[in-house]
């Protein structure tokens, strides 16, 4: 037992010396959360304001005035073009000058007066059809808001009744109030880095040996393969620790989320998912042979990771057929755990059910990953 | 100065050359298999697994009132096609533990003295906590449920009204603001829509810039270029051998998009496609040239990658507002974005493809194309010749 733990902490030791030499990997570990943090926390992680706005007010009343600058003021569009003809919209929107156009029609402070009801035309560019879901759903808030005031302050004057709405709506947002996006995102930003660093690093790592023909050399020395595999591990294992601790710093220090569970939990509940990765990662160094289809297999085994895990494309919105697949994709249970601490304060009794999948999901992939490298080794 | 310098281009050594690669680029079945792939498994994800439109928010409804009204808001919501209905929460524990677990993304409360409050006309509340993790959907969500309430609200107000006033004053139908949207260029708001010319950007820059420069540090490292060097074949001659069948390829990748996005994507090409062919053609260049001067600062293949997808690719793909758009960055990482063909490319065939518009109104962009594939043209072909002439 000892003569083997000896043997792992000697294969550890040549491990964190190579990668210390090796100029290009040891970049790439300083680098990777670095560019990671910049790409989520900045390029991707936007949130939809400044609009382009154009509005076009046949009207040029009080009332549609008001609603103009009700729209304004809500913060998410910025007027980015004057409009005077319904023709201007046309070329504003093929030249995306705006992303966005309103058109008043000039009977809207009159019909508001007679209480018939006045309508708003609203073309949104679709082209990207996720920021038009946005705008137009900006859009429709506004209006339901100010078509309720203005409903209720009339009736109001009209019968001597309450100034309010019968029923109106409270909404209120858990979790994430001023609805940051960047929030979402620095979770994201320590499961990607967890599963390059675990996945890619360590099936290279290990195919760096085979491609140097230095492999043969390790399974002739008294070293067995589950110790070897171990000991090239262990230093991967403490990299991704490495990198939680990097973007918890910086999503504290940097971005300025807080987290509201408990961290313990946190780096309780990522060993498990880097068990997976480990497998994920073993797994791809036994059908590859050389460092570059390690790298490309490694990127292949992340691929759907990342698109159908929920990380950036909401899970209820996928077709039933897509959405029963993803059950079996392992960062779907992680990242339910990381949002939840991160986010929602969520603890073991509310995470329980994905810890238990992805310790079962670890095992087994881990289990068929040596089964295949051993097979290979003899 | 050689006999070969002293000549001009000799079609048939191009044509050798470009045997050669041909030859070459099939050996390497991995790679060719990755560049059609790519395209084709990013439309079929596009295609029928990632949508933006959010519907079936799942929602938990906790009624404490047990009353017809009650239950004819919580008709209401269910009916309105956005949500999709988890459970009827028995306390607000369950409310809690719904939204901590993930279960639902969104869950609206009644109180206990709705229909009664209702009844005597005195304002009540609804509440309706959302799940802001993400907050695009939570923005959606919210409008949602805000739409679904409102609408309840005008749908018993009047009738309420009026019978407090005792039936004297006319009462409106309708909200008062009714807002009319029309989404253009992409009325079902398909992902896959904008998702093609993105693809198409990234698939050039992988065929062009990173394959192309593969292809040329190969030589370097396997040493086989000092042979062609002694050859009579010229620098010129070697590179624009080498540059063809990739040429070729990324064409053959630019009809497969093309096709496959309008057979079975049902992707419409609104503008020109001639215009389209022209301007991938020029970007195309682009990404040659991105490839060719990754080539001159490379030496080995693994260098050669990193570069390739650090100059080409990721700002292709991060910076073009392929995925992402571009006027929410900060201003830095904007201004980054003009230094790279990228987004001039993308807006523009953007633009053909869903707009339907075509040079007269997208002249800027693919100026500002053309400048930079002449630029980086220049740069790369006197470096190429400086380093190997």
């Amino acid at each position: 037992m000892t003569a083997s733990l000896s043997r792992i902490a000697h294969v550890v030791w040549k491990e964190v010396i190579q990668i210390g030499r090796d100029r290009r990997m040891f970049g790439l570990i300083l680098i990777m959360p670095l560019m990671e943090l910049i790409i989520f926390g900045y390029v991707v992680a936007t949130d939809l304001t400044n609009i382009e706005l154009a509005v076009c007010d046949y009207d040029r009343s009080a009332q549609s005035r008001t609603y103009v600058d009700q729209v304004l003021r809500s913060g998410y569009f910025r007027i980015a073009a004057p409009c005077r003809t319904i023709a201007d919209v046309n070329q504003l929107l093929d030249r995306g000058r705006i992303k966005v156009a309103l058109v008043i029609p000039p009977d809207f402070s009159a019909r508001i007066k007679r209480q018939q009801p006045a309508e708003v035309l609203a073309a949104v560019d679709g082209s990207n059809s996720n920021t038009a879901m946005i705008a137009a759903a900006y859009l429709e808030q506004i209006a339901v808001t100010q078509a309720v005031d203005v409903q209720f302050a009339d009736h109001g004057r009209a019968v001597g009744a309450a100034q309010h709405p019968v029923v109106a709506l409270e909404p209120r947002v858990w979790f994430n109030p001023e609805l940051r996006s960047v929030r979402f995102m620095v979770p994201g930003i320590i499961c990607v880095l967890i599963m390059e660093s675990l996945v890619i690093l360590t099936a290279i790592a290990i195919v760096k040996e085979k491609e140097r023909g230095t492999m043969e050399q390790l399974i002739v020395t008294p070293i067995r393969p589950f110790e070897l595999i171990l000991g090239k591990a262990i230093p991967f294992v403490g990299l991704g620790y490495v990198n939680v601790t990097v973007v918890l710093l910086a999503g504290t220090y940097w971005f300025d989320v807080d987290i509201s569970g408990s961290v313990p939990l946190l780096y309780a509940l990522t060993g498990l998912f880097i068990l997976t990765c480990l497998g994920m990662g073993l797994l791809a160094s036994t059908i590859s042979n050389t460092q570059q289809q390690a790298s490309m297999t490694g990127q292949f085994l992340i691929l759907p990771n990342m698109f159908f895990s929920g990380f950036m494309f909401p899970i209820a919105s996928m077709p039933p057929l897509v959405q029963t697949l993803t059950y079996i994709i392992p960062l779907r249970y992680y990242i339910t755990i990381a949002r939840g601490i991160f986010l929602k304060g969520a603890g073991w009794s509310e995470l329980k059910d994905e810890a238990g999948i992805l310790l079962v999901y670890g095992i087994l992939i881990l289990t068929v990953a040596s089964l295949s490298f051993r097979k290979q080794v003899r | 100065m050689t006999a070969a310098a002293r000549r001009g281009l000799s079609w048939r050594t191009i044509r050798a050359i470009i045997r050669r690669e041909i030859t070459d680029v099939r050996r390497d079945r991995r790679s060719l298999l990755l560049t059609f792939l790519y395209p084709i498994s990013m439309l079929l994800m596009y295609g029928y697994g990632i949508r933006y439109d959010v519907d079936n928010v799942p929602l938990t409804i906790l009624d404490y009132d047990q009353t017809p009204e009650s239950r004819a808001l919580a008709e209401q919501l269910v009916r309105s096609g956005y949500f999709h209905l988890v459970r009827f929460a028995r306390d607000e524990r369950q409310v809690e533990r719904d939204l901590t677990t993930d279960t639902s993304r969104a869950a609206v409360i009644i109180p206990v003295d709705f229909a009664d409050r209702i009844r005597a006309g005195v304002p009540v509340t609804v509440q309706a906590l959302i799940d802001g993790s993400d907050a695009n959907t939570a923005t959606i969500a919210q409008s949602y449920v805000l739409a679904v309430v409102a609408r309840y609200a005008e749908s018993i107000g009047p009738r309420h009204l009026l019978a407090a006033s005792g039936g004297t004053v006319s009462v409106p139908t309708g909200l008062p603001i009714e807002l009319k949207s029309r989404v253009w260029y992409n009325p079902e708001l398909k992902s896959v829509n904008f998702i093609v010319p993105g693809v198409i950007a990234v698939i050039m820059m992988i065929v062009g810039a990173i394959m192309t420069a593969l292809s040329i540090v190969k030589e370097k490292e396997r040493g086989t270029i000092e042979q062609i060097l002694v050859s009579p074949i010229r620098p010129t001659e070697m590179m624009l051998g080498k540059i063809v069948p990739y040429v070729i390829l990324a064409f053959v990748d630019l009809m497969i998009i093309v096709t496959a996005g309008y057979f079975i994507f049902e992707v419409p090409i609104k503008g020109s496609l001639v215009q389209l062919a022209l301007l991938s053609l020029v970007y195309l260049t682009a990404s040659l040239g991105l490839g060719v001067f990754v080539s001159t600062i490379a030496d080995t293949m693994q260098t050669a990658m990193i570069a390739a997808v650090f100059i080409s690719l990721l700002p292709s793909v991060l910076l073009s507002g392929f995925v992402f758009p571009l006027e929410n960055m900060p201003v830095a990482i904007r201004a980054i974005s003009y230094c790279f063909p990228g987004r001039y490319f993308v807006t523009a065939i953007r633009g053909i493809y869903l707009k339907g518009v075509g040079l007269e109104v997208l002249w800027p962009q693919a100026l500002m194309l053309l400048l930079f594939t002449a630029g980086i043209v220049w740069l790369s072909a006197s470096r190429f010749n400086e380093k190997l002439g």
